[in-house]
């Protein structure tokens, strides 16, 4: 009777999965939802780190009748390969909306040059922030528009400074300040193990964020030579500004920082956010981390330290968007790409983001940014002040992944004590320089390539 | 005497037609190997002389790749040790967990089905899911096996964030991950031993080593033979743990072969540099495997090869 | 009452101490996925508490409603079956084929055909991606679930054919010679002698088979374009990396992804133990 019983519940069972997946073929469609007679185009960027619906192409959507901008979100980690993938199989997207370094597209022949389109249409750059357009060129073109940008500021917890005796209105403001200070600010449990981290060098987020280029930057460190062939890591600067690190990193506690380093989790257990580290240098889109996961935190913000013979500096990332080559229909895309830096869609969005509490939308438009409403965000004055002296971090673009892997390793070992900042910024420098030297051969090949190919054409088009 | 001629002389005028049945039933495979692995496995191979990065033409560069590889790279060397590493432990570790997990739960008894359900789901999760409670699970403070270490008061190691602890780290997660599944093959290895052989052993008094030893060992050896060379070949291209839990960190301790190949093609482009790591990978992996089948495959022991 | 006094015999003892290492380890294997269950319905506060909570107060169901809510689950897994299925029956099909006559027929080259294969298992994937791209876009099939689906038919996998081969070969050599002496064609033995005795070997694979493509991500996110093409995982993923700072939601969306691998596993589970029966009688 059991048996029969099991059995046939079984069979019940299987039957309704069945249905189900019969159901679900039967009942389940895809929405069309891309209205007729219009120009479809293909927009990919990565999906938002909250639920924002793409509002941008909605608007431009509504704005006219003639084009149809279809939002793609795809996952951050994979969509560079995506998109190389499709590049190579040419069959990009219309548009293509990152935050990645640019250089990895525009030195590759990606990207559509926009030089043209700028020209024609008068499209004012002095509209965008200065800082932003470096990224964007390669070989004297332009390849992307930003759209929105990233900066970076000093955060501080200010009751720990109040209960250790700091004055809690006053940040750091110089290196000499920001060492004292977190010592100061560290305090330890009784096994000996770190309680309370003052600072912790290189510490970002849950993801090995590397931002150590700041601090060489601030003593004026160049790491490529004025006409883009010399890599150069081992000058003064960049030496200085690691050991300092080094040296602060194990002064405040070396591999017990590591440990406590690796307690720290996501969200609300960032060390920061959870109230167990005192000192962080953090993106702009943090102060919304804090609303959300730490609404009580009383923290200010300021621009960096700096050393004694310095001067301020900070990165800053934009987001861009580009037509791909090979693109169907550059023309409309770039309608589109006009649409969404204007001064007034950017202000738009922000103001949409804003009224959601969701994660900040940064205008790279001037006009935007410093409008009324933007500035009236808390903390916002600091991160458009700090465009001032924004850097951003494509600083090697040939090389550009084989300069950040080989940095960050020898950022890594140095504090970790394996080696001294000399040898493994040497060890780095070498190996981005190998990269560097075999990339300018590929450019002058790809370079070559394309003369040939154009004579060819020439030599077709005359017969 | 006279049957087995007959029966000779049948297999014979079969076997000659058996060239076409052969390359008929083989034929979805021999097709799909020149439609979808031959060609990228030329193209593979010229691209591992070349400079290339996918979106310009490859330029050709001779042996640069290789000798870069073989005599100029640190990190080559760093990724191989760390995969032989890997694979030394994890196979045995894995087979003869499987193994024990199989014998256990193998033979029908009360409750064994549901013991089975149990040690197979791990493998169920893979992927992102595996890595990201793996990373939940190792976390110093907060992680379920440092809590546990603390309780029985233990040394506790800063697993993923430490560069002695990172690779065992991995090794463990993978025993857990994959054992059930491979149990469920040699479950399947375990029942197809015919049942008379047990009945006779233990009639002749021989105790359970002596049946496990000569009986289960040898009639299970194309299993594990089977399981061993699959491990290996899986093994030397582990990826996704390492590339989800520690993007080859600390330290380059977790730098795996084909991590390193990823690195090479999906982030710094350097296809043809990627290529010809595959290719070196390849070489390897096939002499290896080769060295098995010499070494450990005449030992095992196949039904059908008995003609 | 008098079977209570019955005297405990070594055949008890043996048998208490192999239950006792199967529930022990059964309870060891099992405890990330408590965790996982525990950590997918707290807080975020409550997954990083201090102290070790198994249930969480209150406890969070809002996780598994807001994995649903952000897209749309039900066209996703429909997606997915179909792919997922579609590949199973190329494996079942056409890879068992294969392996028939990489084991049980004799002609000139299986060896050399075979060792081919073999080394085909040891090429790394990545290599492979870019090429295999620039073939399916030539074919036009980006955009289609043809290139996920077709090499699963021309037995893209050969791990799978190497996995039944080995099992054709430990079935009796007499049975199938016996055939071929009543006349039968090899297609009839394949079919009526080869494949009832493989079921066991063909469950493993269709179970192989079905985690393989069920949890594929990277296929999906390389060929498909229309985001109303997407696959669970590529769906899931996307997710993830959404909410990559929320452990109790991701813990909440990988169950949601396990629990139809996890009824198709019981189903299969159940079929393993009645074929065990089946081949345990022959020989």
């Amino acid at each position: 009777m059991w048996e029969y019983i099991r059995v046939l519940s079984g069979r019940i069972f299987l039957g309704i999965g069945i249905l189900g997946v019969i159901g679900l073929f039967v009942f389940v469609r895809p929405k069309e939802d891309t209205p007729p007679g219009r120009i479809v185009l293909q927009l990919w960027q990565v999906t938002g780190a909250e639920d924002i619906e793409p509002v941008v192409p909605k608007w431009f959507n509504e704005s006219q009748d003639k084009i149809y901008v279809k939002p793609v979100g795809l996952p951050f980690l994979e969509i560079e390969q995506k998109f190389l993938t499709s590049s190579v199989g040419n069959f990009p997207p219309d548009l293509f909306e990152y935050f990645g370094p640019v250089a990895q597209w525009s030195t590759r022949g990606a990207l559509l040059p926009l030089d043209d389109f700028i020209e024609r249409d008068g499209y004012d750059r002095s509209a965008i922030f200065s800082a932003l357009w470096k990224e964007m060129m390669w070989d004297g073109r332009t390849y992307a528009i930003p759209t929105g940008v990233g900066t970076e500021a000093f955060y501080w917890n200010k009751d720990h400074f109040r209960k250790a005796g700091l004055d809690p209105d006053r940040p750091p403001a110089t290196w000499d300040e920001l060492e004292e200070y977190a010592v100061k600010l560290t305090t330890y449990n009784e096994d000996g193990s770190i309680k309370q981290a003052g600072y912790i060098p290189g510490y970002w987020g849950p993801f090995p964020t590397p931002l150590f280029l700041t601090w060489a930057i601030q003593k004026g460190a160049k790491f490529l030579s004025e006409d883009g062939t010399r890599v150069n890591l081992t000058a003064p600067a960049n030496i200085e500004a690691l050991e300092w690190e080094a040296k602060l990193f194990k002064k405040l506690g070396g591999k017990k920082l590591i440990f406590k380093r690796a307690t720290f989790g996501y969200g609300a257990q960032h060390g920061f956010l959870s109230g167990q580290l005192s000192m962080i240098v953090q993106k702009s889109s943090f102060v919304q981390e804090i609303e959300k996961f730490a609404p009580h935190l009383d923290y200010g913000v300021a621009p960096l330290p700096i050393p004694r013979d310095g001067k301020p500096a900070t990165m800053a990332g934009p987001v861009w968007i580009g037509i791909p080559s090979g693109a169907r229909h550059p023309e409309e895309a770039w309608e589109y790409i006009k649409f969404c830096t204007r001064a007034d869609i950017q202000l738009r969005s922000a103001k949409y983001v804003a009224e959601k509490h969701l994660a900040t939308f940064f205008p790279a438009n001037i006009k935007a940014a410093t409008s009324p409403f933007q500035m009236s965000l808390p903390h916002m004055d600091v991160f458009v002040e700090s465009m001032k002296f924004a850097h951003t971090f494509t600083v090697v673009p040939l090389a550009h992944t084989q300069f950040w892997r080989a940095y960050s390793e020898a950022w890594d070992s140095v504090m970790r004590g394996e080696k001294t900042a000399r040898e493994a910024l040497k060890q780095a420098e070498l190996t981005v320089q190998k990269a560097l030297d075999e990339q300018l051969a590929y450019n002058k090949f790809y370079k070559e390539y394309l003369r040939k190919k154009e004579k060819r054409a020439k030599a077709k088009g005359k017969t | 005497m006279s049957l087995r001629r007959h029966l000779h002389k049948w297999y014979e005028f079969i076997s000659r037609r058996e060239i076409f049945t052969g390359y008929l039933f083989a034929s979805p495979w021999i097709l799909g190997f020149f439609a979808f692995t031959l060609i990228p496995i030329i193209l593979s191979f010229y691209y591992s002389f070349c400079r290339y990065d996918v979106l310009r033409p490859p330029m050709f560069v001779g042996f640069q790749n290789y000798y870069y590889l073989l005599f100029k790279s640190e990190k080559f060397y760093t990724s191989v040790y760390n995969t032989l590493y890997f694979t030394v432990f994890r196979v045995p570790l894995v087979m003869i967990g499987s193994l024990l997990l199989a014998l256990l739960v193998a033979t029908p008894r009360r409750g064994v089905s549901l013991a089975r359900t149990i040690y197979y789901m791990p493998s169920i999760i893979t992927g992102v899911a595996l890595s990201v409670i793996w990373l939940w699970m190792y976390n110093p403070k907060y992680g379920l096996i440092n809590r546990a270490l603390a309780l029985l008061g233990l040394p506790l190691p800063l697993w993923l964030e430490s560069p002695t602890w990172a690779k065992p780290a991995i090794i463990l997660m993978g025993i857990w991950s994959i054992g059930g599944g491979r149990m469920i093959v040699m479950i399947a290895g375990l029942n197809s031993i015919p049942r008379h052989l047990y009945e006779s052993a233990r009639v002749d008094g021989a105790g359970w080593w002596s049946q496990f030893w000569h009986i289960t060992i040898p009639q299970l050896s194309p299993t594990l033979f089977l399981l061993t060379v699959v491990e290996v070949i899986f093994s030397f291209q582990v990826f996704t743990e390492a590339y989800i839990m520690t993007r080859g960190g600390p330290l380059d301790s977790t730098l795996f072969y084909n991590l390193e190949l990823y690195f090479k093609a999906f982030l710094d482009y350097r296809m043809g540099e990627a290529s010809a790591l595959a290719w070196l990978l390849f070489v390897g992996t096939c002499i290896i495997t080769l060295l098995m089948f010499w070494i450990l495959g005449r030992r095992v022991y196949y039904e059908a090869e008995r003609r | 009452m008098n079977k209570r006094k019955k005297k405990i015999r070594p055949v008890h003892i043996k048998n208490a101490i192999h239950q006792l290492a199967i529930w022990t380890i059964a309870v060891l294997l099992l405890i990330p996925f408590a965790w996982m269950v525990s950590s997918s319905l707290k807080s975020p506060d409550q997954v990083f508490s201090a102290h070790m909570n198994w249930i969480p107060r209150p406890i969070h169901w809002e996780n598994y409603i807001k994995a649903f809510q952000t897209m749309p689950v039900l066209l996703y897994t429909r997606n997915t079956i179909l792919i997922t299925l579609l590949c199973i029956i190329g494996y079942l099909t056409s890879g068992s084929l294969v392996a028939y006559a990489f084991s049980q027929l004799r002609w000139a080259g299986r060896n050399v055909w075979f060792f081919i294969m073999l080394s085909t298992m040891m090429l790394p994937p990545q290599v492979t991606i870019i090429p295999l791209y620039v073939i399916f876009r030539n074919l036009h099939w980006i955009n289609t679930i043809k290139p996920l689906v077709v090499p699963a038919y021309l037995t893209g996998w050969p791990f799978f054919i190497f996995l039944m081969r080995q099992y054709f070969l430990t079935i009796p050599y007499e049975l199938t010679e016996a055939a071929k002496v009543d006349g039968a064609g090899h297609f009839k033995i394949y079919a009526q002698i080869i494949l009832p005795l493989a079921k066991p070997i063909l469950a493993v694979v269709a179970i192989f088979a079905f985690l393989l493509h069920w949890n594929d991500f990277f296929g999906p996110l390389i060929y498909l374009v229309d985001d109303a093409k997407f696959t669970l995982a590529l769906g899931l993923m996307t997710f993830a990396s959404k909410h990559q700072q929320e452990w109790s939601i991701l813990m909440a969306v990988s169950i949601i992804m396990l629990l139809p691998t996890l009824i198709v596993f019981f189903y299969c589970q159940r079929y393993f133990v009645e074929s065990i029966t089946l081949t345990g009688t022959k020989g």
